[in-house]
């Protein structure tokens, strides 16, 4: 009898001494979850700014009297390298801004560079808004388990992470000359 | 007489599917597919009682090969014991199908007494040319729900209605996202509630039930739509080689 309820109270004891270990590597593994979705939404918003030198010249080319789009393109360019979500929606406007100047010239639209940039740039936006979806999805996970009762108590502290909204550039697909 | 029910279940989808063999039989000529009208395991084969009486065909080969590449799916992972009736394979829309109706037998005694407990599926198998993730998207239920507080983790997406309907499971929750995106989720939820896997090459609906062909062809269209929603870096990133080179020659 004595046995049994030694074993019975070991079990209580122990009972929240393995939910208070299993919550807190919940927390680490979401912590890193996040960190590499974080880096693979960095990767993705690389890939977009390696397409815009090539997005510059194949404008420049053509459309010589648009300076100040294109310098404002340049700007949101610089500033995105060393910003965050703010810069990178700036730079997204200042692209689809870029691109819809192939509404103006026909002879931008028609050319085979631009176009294959425009696909490069609408694959690059997909790859982004998936990597920023996985990633506020952890973001949303963690954030959820910081609020709630009673795993914050072995939260340790951890503050509500930040979602990524960065707006994304329209692509549209250049319309055919004949419509 | 505990086994009437269960050799009832059988008999009577046999019986049910003469009708829907011939129509699934000009379904696939339709198609151009090939059609198979019985494929059995040797055990089934063996356990088969006088009631049923269909022919015994020579057909393990094909019935091999459709086990081996249905046995990363549920129900086929667990269980190897099943009859495949009116099996169509072909090609359609770029796309390798294998499609067939299924009698699961849950349970199968080799003894006098023959017990079969079949349930019934249409099984829609789809061979797309890329690695997808394995991910299984099952209709959201309460065993769902209590595995999922005792650590069965359930991906969450941006659309509560979803994560209502559905159990997602995957081992690559990263990738998942790369192909339920938002577009892919409204599809999904345009269309019923149904069991759907990913793994490998293969995308496989296995619908409760028996199917007349017009529901056999809406399923291989939701497949079909599905697979022209996966985003075109998914497609590039995942593409499995068609042809391979010997690098020796």
């Amino acid at each position: 009898m004595n046995e049994y309820a030694i074993v019975g109270f070991t079990c209580v004891l122990l009972t929240p001494v393995v939910w208070a270990v299993s919550t807190h590597n919940k927390f680490a593994r979401l912590d890193a979850i996040i960190d590499e979705s974080w880096a693979n939404v960095d990767v993705a918003l690389n890939l977009r700014h390696d397409l815009i030198p090539n997005l510059l010249e194949a404008v420049r080319a053509i459309s010589k009297h648009e300076c100040q789009i294109v310098d404002r393109l340049i700007d949101a360019h610089q500033n995105a390298i060393v910003g965050q979500a703010q810069s990178e929606s700036i730079l997204a406007n200042s692209v689809s801004a870029v691109l819809s100047l192939a509404q103006t010239y026909p002879e931008l639209r028609a050319s085979q560079n631009f176009i294959e940039l425009q696909h490069q740039l609408s694959n690059t936006e997909d790859r982004i808004a998936a990597a920023k979806r996985f990633y506020n999805a952890n973001v949303r996970e963690l954030n959820m388990l910081i609020e709630s009762f009673p795993a914050k108590l072995v939260s340790g502290g951890r503050k509500p992470r930040e979602f990524f909204e960065a707006e994304s550039v329209r692509v549209r697909p250049v319309p055919d000359e004949r419509a | 007489m505990a086994q009437f029910p269960t050799l009832y279940v059988v008999r009577q989808s046999h019986h049910d599917s003469n009708g829907r063999s011939v129509e699934l039989s000009e379904l696939a000529s339709e198609y151009g597919f090939e059609f198979l009208a019985l494929l059995d395991s040797e055990e089934c084969q063996h356990a088969k009682p006088d009631a049923i009486a269909i022919e015994p065909a020579d057909t393990s080969t094909e019935f091999e090969n459709i086990r081996s590449q249905l046995q990363a799916f549920w129900p086929f992972r667990h269980h190897r014991s099943f009859l495949a009736q009116n099996v169509l394979i072909g090609n359609h829309s770029g796309i390798e199908w294998t499609i067939f109706d299924c009698v699961h037998i849950a349970g199968l005694s080799l003894s006098q007494s023959v017990q079969l407990f079949g349930r019934e599926f249409c099984v829609v198998c789809a061979r797309v040319p890329m690695s997808l993730p394995s991910v299984h998207l099952s209709a959201e239920s309460m065993t769902e729900r209590v595995g999922s507080l005792f650590g069965f983790h359930d991906l969450t997406f941006e659309v509560e209605e979803f994560n209502r309907r559905y159990f997602v499971r995957t081992n690559d929750a990263r990738a998942a996202f790369d192909i339920l995106h938002p577009v892919a989720i409204d599809y999904l939820l345009s269309l019923p509630v149904r069991d759907w896997q990913f793994t490998g090459s293969q995308i496989l609906i296995a619908n409760p039930g028996s199917h007349a062909s017009e529901s056999v062809r809406s399923l291989m269209q939701e497949v079909i739509g599905f697979v022209s929603l996966i985003p075109e870096f998914v497609v590039d990133d995942r593409a499995i080689a068609q042809t391979f080179k010997d690098p020796h020659t």
